[in-house]
């Protein structure tokens, strides 16, 4: 059982002692006993008299005390002990309190700094509110550039919801307090703005996410019943706001980044269509056959990504192609096709020089290069052919065999498959061909798309 | 009586501990706080702590020293030994591990962690010097111990 300021107080030997020389120098016997009756100090055979007075905690009487007449020293004594105790203990647990705060914002600014998806940032910060405060409704609201809020994610406590349409000023001010500087209102009802709307909530607090002076959303906390949210909560809910709207700015700007790269790409690859229009849905189709191959060969999903521009690009070094040889009517002779052979490394000419890409490479330039080393431009085998390069090769031939050319017609899907069977472990990569022949049909004709990284 | 014992050279994170560990005074739990290395050695000579939180950056003793002849030079593998240290300087785990710290945990602390963590230490069999104590001990205290224990 946990024990009372005096019992804590009486059972420290320093202040026991002080009491007891008190008592001494009055040269008045005392004993204290506590709201139940249990001795705490002093003897009661020595107390004849019967004067007693209270000892009074925080408005209530915990103890006795009594003795001969003149104790009243005394009682003012242990009196100042009591009190200085629970003053005491009353800071002692503030202190914890904010020291707990402390210890939470930074494990959260931890875990937000490292957030890259806006997802991910909402999850987290709405994790941590609903860890420190009681809330029904914990909605995070996020703005367009102009200013309108586009998307909302609420999370009920059973259910999480993600609004993207635009809502009404009605249909928010029923569901959500949206106010443009940090608020309590702990009771809506009664609040003049509020009042015609039948709202969902009875109190709540709001407060901007503001980045650089502009308003990039809002963070409501509310509760159905009336609650009483205090200062200290909105202190709270616009510390952990302020990282979450810098977390935000981060995942967008990253999110940003990551579509113009894309963007980038796609222009890259759109330059030789441009150059030459057989390329152009040449490439198209190869990448379809590429990423069908690598669901079947079940490459890991990081790599798809590389795959995928690998395949968009691997054409890409025809620019250094003359035009003689790159849109000629016929057969090529050996001085052009010497030159052609040259795409592959053209290509990687062109794109070394965008870091980001470095992964992409590989792709672009072996995938003319055969497993049994017989190809080029640097007779690589086997395993020593990086794996989009190996899928690119049979896609790219595919599609070559299956297109008409100048120079002959295409050949029937069912010739080119076993076209691929005839060079399968030799010139192709056994298994990567293995897979394409068992992709349906549907993502073998590039009518199915999984997932595409829209960069091509 | 179970005993435990603080360390650290900064009276604020002294007093934090005191004021989290507090309510244990009520379970049968004696706190000794010590503001340097040596002082807190003398202490756990003496009065043979079941835990001790250790301060790793103190000036002349550092944590790692204390924990160091608390383990190796003293012998007291059973004493459960808690290093605190500053966020930033997780690398130092390594170095905790090597002079055989039980848990490592950085400033600042959640105190409800630390309570729930003293708790269940002292709710160890061992936690005692001998059995007669412990059995006294479970006597006075024995409700508490039946409680969550926060892992």
């Amino acid at each position: 059982m946990a024990k009372t300021t005096l019992q804590r107080l009486l059972a420290k030997a320093e202040a026991a002692a002080l009491v007891q020389d008190m008592c001494r120098l009055q040269k008045v016997p005392v004993c204290v006993c506590d709201h139940d009756g249990t001795l705490l100090f002093g003897n009661p055979a020595a107390v004849e008299s019967g004067h007693s007075a209270p000892l009074i905690e925080g408005g209530r009487v915990i103890a006795t005390i009594k003795g001969e007449n003149g104790h009243g020293t005394v009682t003012a004594l242990l009196q100042y002990l009591v009190n200085g105790e629970a003053e005491r203990m009353a800071l002692g647990r503030e202190t914890l309190d904010k020291y707990r705060e402390v210890c939470l914002l930074c494990d959260f600014g931890a875990k937000i700094g490292s957030c890259l998806d806006t997802k991910e940032v909402v999850r987290i910060v709405t994790e941590e509110i609903r860890r420190i405060m009681a809330a029904d409704v914990i909605a995070l609201l996020l703005c367009n550039d102009a200013g309108d809020i586009t998307e909302v994610f609420a999370d009920h406590g059973n259910r999480a919801e993600h609004l993207t349409m635009p809502l009404t000023p009605a249909e928010l001010s029923k569901n959500f307090l949206v106010t443009p500087v940090p608020e309590i209102v702990n009771d809506l009802a009664a609040d003049y703005r509020f009042t015609g709307t039948q709202g969902v909530l009875s109190s709540a607090m709001s407060t901007p996410l503001t980045m650089r002076e502009k308003t990039v959303g809002y963070v409501c906390v509310g509760s159905r019943q009336k609650t009483e949210y205090l200062a200290r909560d909105l202190k709270l809910l616009t510390t952990l706001s302020e990282q979450a709207a810098m977390a935000f700015e981060k995942s967008l700007l990253y999110n940003r980044l990551k579509e113009s790269f894309y963007a980038m790409v796609r222009t890259l690859a759109e330059t030789i269509e441009k150059r030459d229009p057989y390329t152009g849905d040449h490439t198209r189709r190869v990448v379809d056959y590429s990423l069908a191959i690598a669901w079947r060969l079940e490459l890991p999903a990081d790599q798809h990504t590389r795959l995928e521009m690998a395949a968009a690009l691997h054409d890409i070094g025809k620019l250094g192609v003359r035009d003689e040889v790159l849109l000629k009517n016929g057969p090529l002779n050996s001085e052009e096709l010497a030159h052609m052979k040259m795409h592959p490394t053209f290509g990687e000419e062109i794109l070394m020089h965008i870091k980001p890409l470095k992964d992409v490479i590989p792709g672009v330039k072996s995938h003319h290069e055969r497993c049994d080393g017989s190809g080029y431009p640097h007779g690589l085998k086997g395993d020593k052919i990086d794996i989009t390069a190996r899928i690119i090769a049979v896609a790219d031939s595919f599609d070559a065999m299956t297109s008409d050319r100048p120079y002959r017609k295409a050949l029937s899907r069912e010739s080119a498959f076993s076209e691929l069977l005839k060079h399968s472990g030799t010139q192709f990569d056994a298994a990567v061909v293995e897979a394409f022949l068992s992709a349906p049909v549907q993502e073998r004709l590039g009518i199915e798309r999984h997932g595409r990284m829209k960069c091509s | 009586m179970v005993k435990i014992l603080i360390v650290d050279d900064e009276p604020f994170i002294r007093q934090l501990l005191q004021l989290t560990l507090e309510v244990l005074e009520d379970e049968g739990v004696e706190l000794f706080f010590a503001a340097a290395g040596d002082e807190g050695l003398e202490i756990i000579k003496k009065e043979v702590p079941c835990m001790i939180f250790l301060d790793v950056m103190m000036p002349k003793m550092n944590g790692f020293e204390v924990c160091r002849r608390v383990k190796e030079e003293l012998g007291m593998t059973n004493t459960f030994v808690v290093l605190l240290t500053a966020k930033g300087q997780e690398f130092d785990k390594e170095k905790g591990r090597e002079v055989g710290a039980d848990r490592y945990m950085t400033k600042p602390f959640n105190p409800d962690e630390i309570l729930a963590l003293a708790r269940e230490v002292a709710a160890r069999p061992d936690a005692f010097p001998d059995t007669a104590q412990r059995i006294a001990h479970e006597e006075a205290y024995g409700e508490n111990y039946s409680a969550t224990i926060v892992g």
